[in-house]
């Protein structure tokens, strides 16, 4: 007898196994027949106005609504519906094996894809503090400062009338915090949305990782700002759970749905999939669903920001998921320390050796939590200092469509045209926004032999140093380092390197060792590329 | 001067940084696809187990299962042949102690009445099992069922007994080697497991006590937790 129970305990746990890996699945259908629709009813004004800008049709098939009748019939065959995607002409449902057979019968049913998912979210808190002490304070200034926020501040640019949307875990306490006052005293917080429980409107709750996400766009104390973006309008959704495994896909793509319904201009998600779901190999853009919803959103006229992802000193090492979208922003993390990549900010080139990330931004901070101002670390904060930078270019050029800001903030960083897979094109950078880009002077020489290349920089612009022979740091001094990359014929970056600079000989480089590749390196904002 | 050192470094002809790298990447040794790894091809890593022996119909009821314990600790191979199939091999060592209760009537392995009384049993287990995934995955081990069988040579058998003498001190007898106690064995595996955690049972099919003994057989079903030593 007692056997038999314990068999049958054991088969008890493994049907629950089996039982819990039902399914989500994505369930894709051949058409939108029948179905009615209004942009001027369902469009918020502000999404009117941005297809507008960007050329992109007010009645797109991909924003009419799924087929009521399909949606019915297969949420009849499921165990439960999920979401209907106007996007991809599909939906998302839990069901098993048997279900999923009745639901391929349909006739209307082109697809049904198996989507099982978990998260991670790209940060780690350090320390918990409400006060800040003097290097903290210098930190705090200098996240901001490394993008030249200062420029946009002194011309009067906060992201006023840009609206940005914000998916995370949740955001306790923001209601209540000061760095937020502002914008929520003034109706800049326009809507909340809870996709993770169907707790309607309330994303106040959670952890911290969504408010300290807010206030590295828009964070303000008193008159020192956190982040950029202190006058942009805010759409807050919490699509995170934890340990929810389809679900979180969904919620991403419902959310870059209803952000666009809502007149978002720029998305900022602090997230990323990796190794639970996916291989590197996989991060091409085309795989994940999230990343191809990631596109869509761009395509619908939105800037998607996304972080790089913390796996640089983990196994996985790449860029996850939706960091991998070609129309993505992705972004890479700066040691404030060093002025170049820290160690765990994700690397390029993405599995179809596309560049990512596109540019870089502090990934240690100062931000603000529930009850104050923390240190924290993650490509989680150096995407939103992008986003926040973001809404600030695109206030400076409201008549500018997203691609056309994503090809500018790329240009303004500073690394560009040069570019690697650690630091995409560098540091975006507020004065080309204001004053226009300018072209630098050449900074090093490049002499030839029939053999070699020798480089030398010129003697005015060694970086100078200390006592201990040791270059003095500054906070991120663009013009310290030698960059320098060696490409392939096919475009694709083979080797990369980023020197010091103490003396004028820097680099000779063998080129037989490296024939038919093309040299491209740069130092102190003039980039120069040779064919070797 | 600069010119000398261009010289000297263009007869060189070789590549050679003037200044310290501070950050390098070889992208083409990045892309190699690697082979090892949760859900790759290959993957091994060792394990920890703690089960307890559970009496079933067939055991005579004279093991205090609460206070007795199997600890392995193993080395597994893992070998994917799909996202849902994997073979594998186990090799641990395993320490297995049981508590022989000390109550009127006892016959095991006579019937005299200790202070505490064990059997000790350490043994070398190579193992083989079908591994059955559930759910699409990443690089990553998942939910699974593990059916498998193994075989076990038992290297130590030994009968304990423990009592205080006059003096209150503890006198510890061990007799090792024990001719009644089988030096091989065999039986059936299963587990359920997620990531590195799994419930593990053991069934054993051989005797543990030769026949000749006439002792009633120890339990055959051990029973308990493991938890997988991997990143």
């Amino acid at each position: 007898m007692k056997r038999k129970l314990f068999f049958a305990l054991f088969f008890l746990i493994f049907c629950q196994l089996i039982s819990s890996a039902q399914q989500g699945w994505w369930v894709m259908l051949r058409d939108k027949s029948g179905s009615g629709f209004d942009p001027y009813t369902y469009f918020d004004s502000k999404a009117i106005e941005r297809r507008l800008i960007a050329g992109i049709s007010l009645n797109d098939p991909s924003d009419w609504p799924v087929n009521e009748n399909y949606s019915a019939e297969v949420a009849a065959l499921s165990d439960s519906l999920l979401f209907e995607s106007r996007w991809f002409n599909a939906l998302a449902v839990y069901a098993n094996e048997d279900q999923v057979l009745a639901i391929r019968q349909l006739p209307y049913v082109t697809e049904v894809i198996p989507g099982d998912c978990r998260q991670s979210r790209i940060a780690s808190i350090m320390e918990y503090d409400t006060a800040i002490d003097e290097d903290e304070r210098d930190l705090m200034k200098n996240q901001l400062l490394s993008m030249q926020g200062d420029l946009f501040k002194k011309a009067g640019i906060d992201g006023k009338g840009v609206r940005i949307a914000i998916f995370d875990v949740g955001f306790p306490g923001a209601k209540e915090s000061p760095a937020f006052s502002e914008i929520i005293s003034s109706g800049r917080l326009i809507a909340t949305k809870d996709f993770s429980k169907h707790k309607g409107e309330n994303v106040f709750w959670g952890k911290n990782h969504g408010t300290e996400v807010w206030s590295c766009i828009a964070g303000k104390i008193g008159e020192e700002s956190i982040g950029l973006a202190s006058g942009a309008e805010f759409l807050l959704a919490k699509t995170e759970v934890n340990r929810e495994p389809f679900s979180e896909e969904v919620h991403w793509m419902k959310a870059a749905e209803w952000a666009d319904q809502n007149g978002a201009d720029i998305i900022n998600s602090s997230l990323g999939y990796t190794n639970n779901r996916y291989f590197p190999w996989q991060m091409d853009g085309k795989t994940s669903f999230i990343s191809r919803a990631a596109n869509m959103a761009a395509r619908k006229g939105i800037l998607v920001v996304n972080a790089a992802g913390n796996e640089g000193d983990e196994d996985w090492q790449k860029v996850g998921a939706p960091a991998d979208a070609d129309s993505v922003l992705s972004i890479g993390g700066i040691d404030p320390e060093t002025g170049y990549h820290t160690s765990f900010s994700s690397f390029g080139p993405t599995a179809d050796k596309r560049m990512k990330p596109n540019v870089s931004a502090y990934g240690h901070v100062i931000a603000a939590a529930e009850s104050g101002l923390v240190q924290t670390q993650g490509t989680s904060f150096a995407s939103p200092l992008v986003a926040g930078f973001a809404a600030c270019a695109l206030q400076t050029r409201k008549s500018t469509g997203n691609m056309e800001l994503f090809r500018m903030i790329q240009e303004s960083a500073t690394l560009y045209p040069y570019f690697d897979y650690a630091h995409g094109f560098g540091v975006p950078q507020a004065s080309y926004f204001l004053t226009g880009s300018v072209k630098a002077a050449p900074s090093f020489d490049v002499n030839e032999t029939a053999d070699s290349v020798i480089v030398t920089v010129h003697k005015a612009r060694i970086p100078e140093k200390d006592e201990d022979y040791s270059v003095e740091y500054k906070p991120f001094n663009k013009n310290l380092y030698f960059y320098y990359n060696l490409m392939n014929p096919a475009g694709v970056i083979d080797e990369y390197y980023v020197l010091d600079v103490t003396e004028e000989l820097v680099l000779s480089i063998d080129k037989n060792e490296y024939k038919g590749e093309t040299l491209n390196m740069h130092f102190a904002g003039y980039t120069y590329s040779l064919k070797l | 001067m600069k010119k000398i050192l261009l010289g000297f470094f263009a007869l060189l002809s070789m590549t050679v940084f003037s200044q310290e790298v501070l950050f390098s990447r070889d992208v083409k040794a990045d892309t190699v696809r690697p082979t090892k790894g949760p859900n790759l091809k290959h993957f091994n890593h060792q394990y920890l187990a703690l089960s307890s022996p559970f009496f079933t119909n067939e055991d005579v009821d004279f093991i205090k299962p609460g206070a007795s314990l199997v600890v392995d600790y193993g080395y597994r191979y893992k070998r994917r042949l799909n996202n849902t199939f994997a073979l594998g091999l186990d090799f641990s060592f395993n320490w297995a102690a049981y508590k022989v209760k000390q109550e009127d009537g006892k016959t095991v392995p006579d019937t005299v009445i200790n202070d505490k009384e064990k059997y000790k049993v350490n043994s070398m287990t190579p193992a083989m099992y079908l591994r059955i995934n559930v759910g699409r995955r990443g690089n990553f081990v998942g939910k699974y069922l593990d059916l498998g069988a193994y075989g076990s040579w038992n290297w130590k058998k030994a009968h304990v007994t423990s009592n205080k003498n006059a003096q209150d001190e503890w006198v510890k007898v061990s007799v090792s080697r024990l001719d009644y106690v089988e030096s091989f064995s065999y039986g059936a595996l299963a587990r359920i497991g997620f990531n590195r955690y799994a419930l593990t049972a053991r069934y054993r099919l051989s005797n543990l006590f030769t026949e000749k003994s006439g002792l009633p057989e120890l339990p055959r079903l051990t029973a308990g937790l493991e938890f997988g030593i991997f990143k």
